[in-house]
């Protein structure tokens, strides 16, 4: 088991056995490969430019006129939608959090509850998400809460099995030794069951972020009132090209900061339990 | 004696097997139930009861309308997701073993994962159209982002102590690949392959809600627009049912791909 988490760093990176001696290589090229990534974007930016700019293809603009597009659109104001985005993205994922972590919290130490609770759960976390929408939109209307229930049911359910792994797999060793060590509730979770789990948990939670967004902006362009969603099938219609890429490229940007910021928890957290 | 032991605790776990699948059966009776009572009182004509919603599915049944939607729908995903196993499966395995391949093309597969892929809909749309190879995109686009994502992952943690015996024992090249590190994949092959087939249900059903009203998606939206709420919830149980469906069939070929236990994931 602490081999998993021990493994965890290694695992992002692959490392191969070393029976194969390095070949040498220069600075220079050891801090290519360690950026590598970044040049590989900034390429694919540039590429995207020039094609763009060659006018190959009524479907590539030109990178720098997406961005400027995308900024035009931030300040004429016609993204403040993204505001309602937010709050609905905010209230939800928030709601998802805390009932998450409490009923995984609850299932694992009720059994009772986990049989019951067990196959709506298997049955939310195998069933197309998108397809509950329109009842959703049928039950609720077509207004911010419909939008906050769904960012809910999607990150939800993922929250609360990551949440159940984490807790189950504690070990029962190190349970019974801090119990002999007289370690009772609160003080147990705090040094048991919550350091045992966090991995896992995080991974969780940062599953649970990225659908809450994929939440948002489904049902916001199912909707398709306000909000992203609708930006996105606005511009759809009317075959704005450069438009679908600008509200393209600003997803990505908020769906990759999301992430990347409960990863950076997670990669915080992962050194520590080295 | 001791087999007096064994005796009871089985007859333990019959007892706590028959509690769970009784609860199990009766929370779902429970929903049935709430939902029967929900549609008969209250806002009756938007919400239907269970019973409604049976009547609509039979009537889609009987008039076959059932089968064409259906077939026009999973059109798209008998293309998309062997597509998406075919280009991704490989894609997966070179990104997982290829240090370089991954610096380069890794990050767009960490960003594909993360992003909604609604937002890549109406560019599809442009490019192709609103006919049936869109969909077959989206359904592929879906699909192969998790099984690139899943097979580098399987790909990279083959494990390496099994990778380093076999070199030591001479064995090179094709071989390494056939006796070692494919089989050692396999686990992540299956799920790459179950995961497909939720992930393609998803696309399938999301470019026929949004932009593409054909099919299951089509049936659910349309009727939507003319306030028939029974069909919503008729359409929307057939697409719940054939998701189910489908993760059924997909964990079962992942059985049939890895079977649980055979080849060892880390240390076995």
């Amino acid at each position: 088991m602490s081999e998993r988490i021990a493994e965890a760093p290694s695992r992002e990176r692959g490392d191969f056995p070393a029976v194969r001696p390095a070949p040498s290589t220069s600075r220079l090229r050891k801090w290519l490969m360690a950026r590598l990534q970044w040049f590989s974007v900034l390429g694919l930016i540039i590429i995207l430019e020039v094609i763009g700019r060659l006018g190959f293809s009524r479907v590539i603009p030109p990178f720098s006129d997406v961005v400027r597009n995308l900024v035009d659109l931030a300040r004429t104001g016609k993204l403040d939608t993204i505001t309602l985005s937010f709050q609905a993205l905010g209230i939800g994922f928030g709601l998802a959090l805390i009932c998450g972590l409490g009923l995984a919290i609850a299932t694992t130490t009720w059994k009772t509850l986990d049989y019951v609770v067990e196959p709506y759960i298997n049955a939310f976390m195998s069933m197309p998400t998108s397809a509950l929408i329109p009842v959703l939109m049928i039950i609720f209307g077509l207004g911010q809460t419909t939008r906050i229930v769904v960012v809910f049911i999607y990150a939800f359910f993922v929250i609360v099995v990551n949440t159940q792994a984490g807790l189950r797999q504690i070990d029962p060793n190190l349970a019974e030794m801090a119990r002999a060590f007289g370690a009772r509730g609160p003080r147990y979770l705090r040094m048991v069951t919550v350091p045992a789990a966090l991995p896992l948990m995080l991974a969780g939670i940062r599953l649970g972020i990225s659908r809450a967004l994929k939440g948002m902006v489904n049902s916001e362009t199912i909707i398709s009132v306000t909000g992203i969603g609708a930006l996105i099938i606005r511009y759809g219609r009317t075959f704005d090209v450069v438009g679908v890429y600008s509200i393209l490229l600003l997803v990505i940007v908020l769906a990759v900061m999301a992430t990347g910021l409960i990863q950076m928890v997670e990669n915080r957290t992962l050194r520590w339990e080295q | 004696m001791a087999s007096a032991l064994v005796e009871a605790t089985r007859r333990k776990e019959l007892r706590e097997l028959r509690t769970r699948k009784l609860l199990r059966g009766g929370s779902i009776l429970a929903f049935l139930l709430l939902w029967e009572f929900a549609g008969r009182t209250g806002t009756g004509v938007l919400f239907p009861p269970f019973t409604k919603v049976l009547a609509s599915l039979w009537d889609l049944l009987v008039s076959g309308e059932l089968f064409d939607v259906l077939w026009v729908s999973n059109q798209s995903l008998i293309i998309g997701v062997p597509l998406a196993l075919l280009v991704g499966i490989p894609a997966g395995i070179v990104l997982g073993r290829s240090r370089l391949v991954d610096r380069i093309f890794g990050v767009y597969v960490d960003i594909l994962v993360v992003t909604p892929m609604v937002a890549l809909i109406p560019i599809v749309i442009i490019v192709l159209g609103l006919n049936l190879s869109a969909r077959v995109m989206m359904v592929f686009i879906f699909a192969v982002v998790t099984v690139v994502a899943n097979l580098r992952t399987g790909a990279r943690s083959v494990n390496p102590h099994l990778i380093e015996m076999a070199r030591a024992f001479g064995t090179r090249g094709l071989q390494l690949w056939t006796k070692v590190l494919i089989p050692g994949m396999l686990p992540a092959l299956g799920a790459a392959m179950r995961l497909s087939f939720s992930r393609g249900v998803v696309g399938m059903v999301i470019v026929e809600l949004t932009l593409v009203s054909v099919g299951l998606g089509g049936l659910v939206m349309n009727s939507r627009a003319l306030f028939k709420a029974d069909m919503v919830f008729a359409g929307t149980v057939v697409i719940l049912i054939e998701g189910l469906l489908l993760i059924r069939l997909g964990r079962f070929i992942e059985s049939k791909v890895a079977p649980k236990g055979l080849y060892g994931g880390s240390g076995s």
